[in-house]
């Protein structure tokens, strides 16, 4: 904890990160995007999960509460999003089951248009699907949280089956849409930069998604290593002697629950901008498993293990494992057996299986990237 | 009154049918080290307990700094099981939780080590100034509380200096010899800023070379942070080096108090208790 030491480590990750940011902006202008949507769909959907996967890791990882909510909160945070931007005029074709949208203004339109009114509306709206999920995060907190460990995670679970169900009521049509999907929305690719005739001259769709997304990482990262971040790891290892220390355990946990939340929010606002649209079944529980999956490849109390296995995950499930879904046939006439619609899944269980079997603590333990850089030998592990 | 830093008034703690602590009254005044004795199971650490807020009297009151902050009676079902005298004269119900009560100047360390294990020792020690900062999330996520986080981190070096840890500062807390454990704990029940410390056992376990070393350090750290001291321990070398008075619980009942040489001259507590003692 030297202060030069940390301070220079400061730098480098700030520069590491832009420039991350800058590649993503050079690589998307270089490659030619629709010969490459599975590269650059990866990286928009890796980014995505990496924030959601950060936040749980939030909770589960630096607070130990283990809570299974997320696709729920990613829900309200996608719903508030899209229910928000989109366009006055498109509302009566989105809504058209219901005749019209009981919300008619639009926050991009609200804030004067054009590619000012976009950022700021865009922004405005995501803000705002992290307060709803982080409210109604405070809300389920005041008798979730006392429960501990595996019944909060039940608990947590049935919330976000029933924040599903409550999007698809019928009754609720104007607002929600019910099934259906939302759509209209202004998405990443609302962001490339177009000249007058209509054809894109600079891509920043990635770069959005990456920018957005590592803001609120950033973010979070700020707060574990504040004296609340403290605090909840303190309560994760020895919640009798946090409280004997004089932290109060439910305005923490529940701060942390909030806080936790109100990332996912931002984090499924941004899912339905990667995803084009907001429909309520996408969000089930297996989401929250693949997010919690990403959490434990990633090593549970680690930040950058959580961003990186998002996008191995991603990468992974999207894109490298696609050859093992479609029939081929090689030169001779040989079938390569196996393969076949279905099969990527199988592989792709195979190698979660394996990663979970001998990285027992995931890729980074409670390690983050610039400690493992760091040329100082680690101290030994504590035996738990 | 009030110059009793802990006042403990009648205080009964009743486990369904069990009595384990048996109206309980004692007094610790500032600047004393005074240390609570019995054989195992006497109801020490149900007295401890009771008073940090972890577990809420059946009946009675604790008064710290000459102000109440607990009370009890016996309600609902306990109503009518309840064993213990002075049943009635307590109708409020205070009962803090445990981190109200260490705000309040009270800080304890545990029979059983509890250190945050992942956490360094400058940072176990850090975590228990957390109590003490004044900035929401907001300010300190956004550094903006960086004079108070400089100013925490300072007192936290001197505090490890203060107590011989400083050149481990940056090694995991589990990974420190079992002495020098106990002596984090202390430490860090330190960083809490407390007016009254509450030590439980903190010679649990320890070759009479570190006992010796601990009593010296428990003294000495009375003088420096002008403290009071509440202790529980076994080690009778320790208790009769050190404490000004003792008080000697057996099956949850004071059966003796006084000085230390009062204590191993009492004709109940030699029956009870130093009968059986390593030292006897």
């Amino acid at each position: 904890m030297n202060g030069q030491t940390s301070k220079k480590r400061i730098w480098y990750t700030a520069l590491a990160i832009a420039a991350l940011l800058a590649l993503t902006i050079v690589l998307e202008n270089v490659l030619d995007p629709n010969r490459n949507i599975m590269v650059f769909t990866s990286l928009k959907k890796g980014a995505v999960y990496a924030l959601v996967a950060v936040s749980m890791n939030l909770l589960n990882g630096f607070t130990g509460l283990f809570s299974l909510g997320q696709a729920g909160f990613m829900l309200l945070g996608a719903y508030t999003y899209a229910i928000l931007t989109i366009p006055a005029a498109s509302r009566d074709a989105v809504y058209y089951i219901y005749n019209g949208s009981a919300i008619n203004f639009s926050l991009p339109e609200l804030f004067g248009g054009g590619a000012v009114g976009l950022v700021l509306g865009v922004l405005a709206a995501l803000v705002l699907a992290g307060c709803v999920a982080a409210i109604v995060a405070w809300l389920i907190g005041l008798p979730v949280l006392r429960l501990k460990s595996d019944y909060l995670a039940i608990a947590t679970l049935g919330f976000g089956e029933i924040i599903r169900a409550v999007f698809q009521w019928d009754t609720l049509g104007p607002v929600t849409n019910g099934a259906n999907a939302l759509k209209n929305f202004p998405t990443f690719t609302n962001f490339n930069i177009q000249n007058a005739n209509g054809e894109t001259v600079l891509r920043l769709s990635t770069f959005v998604a990456f920018l957005l997304s590592g803001i609120c990482i950033a973010i979070v990262v700020l707060l574990i290593n504040s004296t609340y971040g403290r605090a909840f790891k303190a309560i994760r290892d020895d919640e009798v002697a946090a409280e004997a220390m004089g932290i109060n355990l439910s305005k923490h946990k529940r701060l942390s629950f909030v806080i936790s939340s109100f990332f996912a929010g931002v984090g499924g606002g941004l899912f339905a901008m990667y995803a084009n649209q907001a429909q309520a079944r996408t969000f089930t529980t297996a989401m929250t498993y693949e997010i919690l999956l990403i959490v434990v490849i990633g090593g549970i109390g680690s930040v950058s293990g959580s961003c990186l296995a998002a996008f191995l995950y991603v990468a992974a499930s999207e894109w490298w494992l696609r050859f093992l879904d479609t029939e081929t046939v090689l030169g001779n006439g040989f079938q390569v057996p196996l393969l076949r619609n279905g099969f990527r899944m199988v592989v792709f269980s195979i190698v979660i299986m394996i990663v979970v079997l001998f990285f027992r603590r995931g890729i980074m333990g409670d390690k983050e990237l610039p400690d493992l850089l760091a040329r100082r030998p680690r101290r030994k592990e504590g035996t738990e | 009154m009030s110059s009793h830093v802990l006042n403990v008034e009648n205080v009964t703690m009743q486990f369904g049918g069990v009595v384990a602590v048996d109206n309980l009254n004692l007094e610790v005044h500032e600047g004393e080290i005074v240390a609570l004795i019995g054989p195992n199971g006497a109801g020490k650490t149900t007295a401890f307990n009771v008073i940090t807020g972890v577990y809420q009297p059946t009946n009675g009151a604790v008064s710290f700094l000459g102000q109440r902050i607990i009370e009890n009676h016996p309600q609902g079902k306990m109503k009518a099981s309840y064993k213990g005298e002075h049943a009635g004269e307590y109708s409020q119900v205070l009962a803090p939780t445990p981190d109200k009560i260490t705000r309040m100047g009270m800080a304890r360390t545990f029979q059983n080590i509890r250190l945050w294990k992942s956490q360094t020792v400058f940072d176990n020690v850090l975590i228990a100034k957390h109590c003490r900062s004044t900035s929401n999330v907001f300010s300190a996520a956004f550094r903006l509380n960086k004079k108070e986080e400089a100013q925490q981190r300072e007192t936290v070096l001197e505090l490890l200096e203060t107590v011989g840890l400083a050149d481990v500062k940056d090694e995991l807390a589990t990974s420190l010899p079992y002495g020098k454990q106990r002596r984090l704990e202390i430490a860090r029940a330190l960083a809490a800023e407390p007016k009254l410390l509450l030590l439980d056992e903190p010679a649990a376990g320890m070759n009479p070379q570190e006992t010796e070393e601990l009593t010296a350090f428990i003294s000495e750290i009375r003088d420096r942070f002008h403290l009071t001291v509440f202790l529980i321990e076994h080690h009778m070398n320790l208790v009769m080096n050190i404490s000004e008075r003792i008080y000697v619980l057996d099956f949850g009942k004071l059966i003796a108090q006084g000085s230390p040489a009062d204590i191993q001259n009492d004709k109940r507590v030699i029956e009870a208790y130093l009968g059986v003692s390593e030292d006897a």
